[in-house]
């Protein structure tokens, strides 16, 4: 059984995605009740700048990775011959 | 536009506390945050202790680099949220009454009022290690209707907090029944 490796980035992007759209509901929340203030500023900075070296360190995790292998694996670990006999 | 002017001040109306939880109680959870961070690191070190094979297999070593990113925006994220909680927690004490505005996760928000002629009773309350080393707690605010109490939660100085309100329920009670007898003088008259 094979599949292209790239398929792994699928469910991953998504999460990312869900993940940036809540940062971005939060970003709201904070200016729609008017807590716009030095303190709520510089978290969201601090916020900002920590998903920039996460998204930095994942793109230099995942850049070694050839996503458009193809790759396949048995449920068994191995040919027939790695079937138990009987 | 800061949070205080979203209650909408009555004219000649002050504020008189803005409370927030105490900060002990954000940094507490940004530690737990910091310890979540490390689980990962832990991970990856005992793996390559005890399976060494799976961090270097493709579909293995691909996805397990996949699932640490991902699990470290939704830490990042799980830190910002909890920061938008505790910011936007807020009691806001004024001359008049007591407003309570509680954040509870992402879509509920409460904004819940108190006038402080309804009072009757305030406890306030010192529980654990941390909050009396620290010196933070609750304040509990009885009413006479049968609503539920409005509770201060991990509030800094929560006995300062009650001694003040007590005053300024006093203060507010004077001055309605003050203001009763000028209504009074003025129908006699």
């Amino acid at each position: 059984m094979s599949f292209p490796l790239g398929l792994l980035l699928i469910p991953y992007l998504l999460v990312v995605l869900l993940s940036l759209l809540l940062a971005v509901l939060n970003v709201y929340h904070l200016v729609h009740y008017g807590a716009t203030t030095k303190t709520s500023f510089l978290f969201t900075f601090v916020f900002v700048a920590g998903l920039v070296v996460i998204a930095v360190a994942s793109w230099l995790a995942l850049g070694g990775i050839n996503w458009g292998d193809s790759v396949g694996f048995s449920l068994f670990g191995g040919g027939p011959d790695s079937l138990p006999q009987f | 536009m800061h949070i205080d002017e979203l209650i909408h001040k009555k004219p000649e109306e002050k504020v008189i506390f803005f409370l927030r939880r105490h900060i002990i109680v954000f940094i507490g959870s940004v530690l737990m945050i910091v310890l979540l961070m490390l689980v990962p690191i832990g991970a990856w070190w005992l793996l390559d202790a005890v399976a060494p094979g799976l961090l270097a297999g493709e579909i293995s070593g691909a996805a397990i680099k996949l699932t640490i990113s991902a699990y470290y925006f939704w830490i990042w994220l799980f830190m910002f949220s909890n920061f938008v909680d505790y910011y936007l927690d807020a009691w806001v004490v004024t001359n008049d009454r007591i407003l309570n505005i509680e954040q509870e996760g992402l879509f509920n928000r409460t904004v819940s009022e108190l006038d402080l002629l309804n009072i009757q009773d305030i406890t306030s309350e010192v529980h654990g290690v941390l909050p009396f080393f620290f010196g933070y707690g609750d304040v509990q605010i009885q009413t006479a209707a049968e609503q539920n109490r409005f509770v201060f939660e991990q509030i800094p100085k929560p006995e300062e907090v009650r001694k003040r309100l007590l005053t300024l329920v006093e203060e507010e009670q004077k001055r309605m029944r003050s203001v009763n007898r000028r209504a009074e003088e003025a129908m006699d008259i």
